[in-house]
């Protein structure tokens, strides 16, 4: 019977994550205005505590991108940073009040590292929502 | 310690609030063509993840755009035949090819060909709903798409959300595999394109050598699938994978600037890629072989 339970609540929050999940892409979706394409990717996570999520992704030269990372029902939940591939920190928007979203413009094309981890003050679960588009 | 009857009780009728809350927004899943992804790669969200890392592909968008400036005539030997789409019949062979379609959208809709836009736009929402995710994006979304399809900007833009609410509905579904076999395929198509400008475009050219990071999460995203059709594919994409291995790179930190006011960080690290004409050649010789793979 424990087990039986067990499953169900692993399933009840997996299911309750997927649905809070698609709402947020919308919230963070509507930092991509106009003057931005989709890069056609929704990056993920169910966050707890001080888990982390990340991905390497390309910036190519040439191009602006925004960023936008949402969690929870507000902005600013949500802590992300970017390092370059030596670990550099290029970014942290904990130094811009949780900003929820970013441009950033690149001069040569380069491989980075998007972390992003909830605002233990804020949030201490929940589903980490990052969208990307770039400038046409 | 025993569970009560009475928790017990509460634990079903909470899930079945939550159950019924959701069910709606729920995605159905459904059976695949048998192609299996390594369970370790599947986060609790449903998003692909390699070594603990969700996987990010360049936008065959955003290569289109720069090929569209090499100002080269356009080219419809190049893209896929639309009378192949018949022939796909397993859900990775559709998905794939979804993301192929997808890629030949974006260089057409940068020549202002609307019939040919259009003919491509409905090849790609045939293939979405063959794999039941086209019910699932919004449709205002596919409207505005149909209804704006002779219109550049807005092709570009509307098919990229497209791809991006297909995206979201397959990882929301635990298709992940199929999200990834799209990605592929839009990524192999939008460097078949590229390959005519790089010829006159040193832009274009550098931009393909670019793509290491891109080459090597695919390899590991496809090596992860079960799937023996996919053998051949697989040793195919690990063989370009080697080659862009042996391109040589340099990369030099710089502080970045930011403008608080402008929410807007320069990154003004150098980098460089060096391409002789011999690796492109290899390059542009595997990528055709992994399109046939895909194509036909």
């Amino acid at each position: 019977m424990k087990k039986i339970v067990f499953t169900l609540l692993v399933s009840l929050f997996s299911i309750a994550g997927f649905s809070q999940c698609d709402s947020l892409a919308g919230q963070c979706e509507k930092h991509i205005t106009d003057n931005y394409i989709s890069d056609g990717q929704a990056y993920r996570a169910l966050l707890t505590g001080t888990e982390n999520a990340e991905f390497k992704t390309t910036l190519f030269g040439g191009n602006t991108y925004r960023m936008a990372a949402c969690s929870g029902s507000s902005d600013g939940n949500l802590v992300f940073k970017i390092l370059d591939q030596d670990g550099n920190l290029l970014f942290s928007n904990t130094e811009y009040s949780n900003a929820p979203y970013w441009d950033f413009v690149i001069e040569n094309t380069m491989t980075v590292k998007v972390e992003a981890m909830l605002d233990q003050s804020r949030l201490s679960s929940g589903c980490a929502v990052l969208v990307i588009g770039f400038k046409k | 310690m025993n569970l009560r009857p009475a928790f017990i009780t509460g634990v079903v009728v909470l899930a079945a609030i939550v159950l019924i809350q959701v069910g709606c927004e729920q995605p159905t899943t459904t059976g695949n063509n048998g192609s299996t992804l390594d369970s370790n790669s599947i986060s609790s969200s449903g998003t692909v993840k390699l070594d603990g890392q969700i996987i990010s592909i360049p936008s065959p968008t955003q290569l289109a755009i720069l090929v569209q400036q090499s100002n080269l005539p356009f080219k419809a030997e190049l893209l896929n035949d639309l009378n192949k789409r018949s022939l796909y019949l397993d859900e990775y062979k559709k998905s794939m090819n979804l993301g192929v379609y997808g890629a030949d959208l974006a260089y057409v809709a940068n020549f202002q060909k609307g019939q040919v836009a259009n003919d491509y736009f409905d090849a790609v929402g045939k293939l979405a709903g063959e794999i039941e995710v086209i019910e699932h994006i919004d449709g205002k979304l596919v409207s505005r798409l149909n209804s704006n399809i002779s219109q550049r900007d807005s092709v570009l833009k509307l098919s990229s959300q497209f791809f991006h609410s297909a995206d979201k509905y397959l990882k929301n579904s635990q298709r992940s595999d199929l999200a990834g076999l799209i990605l592929l395929g839009g990524w192999i198509e939008s460097l078949h394109l590229a390959m005519d400008a790089a010829a006159v475009n040193p832009e274009v050219k550098k931009r393909i050598g670019e793509q290491k990071h891109a080459c090597q999460s695919l390899n590991a995203l496809l090596q992860n699938i079960t799937n023996p059709a996919l053998d051949a594919l697989k040793k195919e994409l690990s063989d370009l994978n080697k080659l862009y291995e042996k391109l040589e790179s340099t990369y030099t930190y710089s502080k970045p600037i930011t403008d608080t006011k402008e929410k807007t960080t320069y990154f003004t690290s150098k980098s460089s890629v060096n391409v002789s004409v011999d690796q492109l050649a290899e390059i542009k010789a595997k990528i055709e072989n992994i399109r046939t793979i895909i194509t036909q």
